[in-house]
């Protein structure tokens, strides 16, 4: 081992100016508003939004409540990423449980609208494909969130992970609520439940790609 | 921690001194005087390299005591598991390391004192004396598989209440 006033000699040798990290609500936006961006491009080349979408927006508040909660999740998820990607701001199971917690109230109002409803389930608007469309689309925004992590220095690299995954799979869920057709239970195994694959995806990743500190 | 980061040698060659006698200090206060002065140093040394590599995540209008102390308690415990990690793939010893009451390494070492009598056994045995998990588990009339999950589990806790502590 070379003494210490060796090393501190090397390491103030090699001091260079480095950029400086964006700060957690900046970094935090900037990649939810190119996330949508990214998801809802995707979305409109695959296919149509639903018919009678505004109408839905503007009449029925359930609906309203459903695309809040969404947002809400994946809002909390990626603002703790952004705080987990910097030693000292949160610890890794406090920084996810609110996301966590915001899927689950969107899963369960899924439940709540499905006993409230009236009347057949409308498959307008129907997208075969939407579950694989979930998966593919949180592609890149969750690569995109990675790299933001990794250019920092995240602690818990599991729940770093995670909470980059749950953040890039509710943006195409959310999509698939808007575009594809509207039944809660449908919505709950196809559109929702992914978002946990992806998340899974997103841990696995992160114990991966994002370096030991 | 401002002025070095904007390329003063001189301040941030200063400011790493301090924080080397800084960090030396935290491990004493919560690991106690240990014996192994090479662990105390690789302590120092890898968390001084550390704060180096990720200089640019402090925010300067956030304080800077729990950016510093996150990534010290974080290095200090991977230092722990690594060594743990190595020991339980060297052979082991042909005869004990030590003969010694286990407990006379756990002088001023707080933290450790308060951990469960069987999670804080297995952190003496591996971590101060020096015992492979197998010899270790032997000593404490366990599996080796037992000895395995105390180590980290008392890791886990100590983990846990240097993050509680957050005196800063």
């Amino acid at each position: 081992m070379r003494p210490r006033a060796e090393l501190i000699r090397e390491l103030a040798a090699e001091l260079a100016p480095r950029p400086r990290l964006a700060r957690v609500g900046v970094a935090a936006a900037a990649w939810l508003a190119a996330g949508a961006l990214l998801v809802a491009a995707a979305t409109l080349a695959t296919g149509p939004l639903r018919p009678g979408l505004v109408r839905q927006l503007a009449s029925e508040p359930g609906f309203g409540v459903d695309l809040l909660l969404g947002l809400l999740a994946g809002g909390a998820a990626v603002l703790g990423l952004m705080r987990l990607r910097v030693p000292g701001l949160a610890l890794g199971a406090r920084a996810a449980t609110l996301g966590l917690l915001l899927w689950t109230a969107w899963a369960a109002w899924q439940l709540v609208e499905l006993w409230s409803r009236t009347g057949p389930p409308s498959m307008l608007g129907k997208r075969d494909g939407c579950v694989l469309e979930v998966l593919l689309f949180s592609l890149l925004p969750l690569a995109v969130a990675l790299w933001m992590a990794r250019r920092a220095a995240p602690l818990e690299r599991a729940w770093t992970g995670l909470l980059a995954g749950l953040a890039a799979g509710v943006l195409p869920a959310l999509a698939m609520q808007l575009a594809c057709m509207d039944e809660p239970l449908h919505a709950l195994a196809l559109h929702l439940a992914p978002v946990l694959a992806v998340a899974a995806a997103g841990t696995l990743l992160g114990r991966l790609v994002l370096r030991r500190v | 921690m401002a002025r070095s980061l904007d390329g003063d040698r001189e301040v941030y060659a200063r400011l790493m001194t301090e924080l080397g006698a800084v960090v030396e200090s935290f491990v004493r206060a919560r690991f106690g005087a240990t014996r192994d002065v090479e662990f105390l140093e690789d302590c120092v040394q890898e968390a001084l390299l550390t704060l180096h590599r990720v200089r640019h995540t402090w925010d300067r209008r956030l304080p800077f005591r729990p950016w510093l102390f996150a990534i010290v308690r974080h290095k200090v415990i991977d230092l722990l598991r690594r060594r743990a990690v190595r020991r339980s793939e060297e052979p082991p010893a042909e005869e004990p390391a030590h003969e010694t009451d286990p407990a006379a390494g756990l002088d001023g070492a707080r933290l450790l004192a308060q951990l469960e009598p069987a999670y804080r056994e297995a952190l003496v045995l591996t971590k101060l004396e020096g015992y492979s998990l197998e010899e270790a588990a032997t000593r404490a009339g366990v599996s080796t598989g037992a000895m395995k999950t105390r180590v980290h589990r008392a890791l886990r806790t100590l983990q846990k209440r240097l993050r509680d502590e957050n005196p800063w």
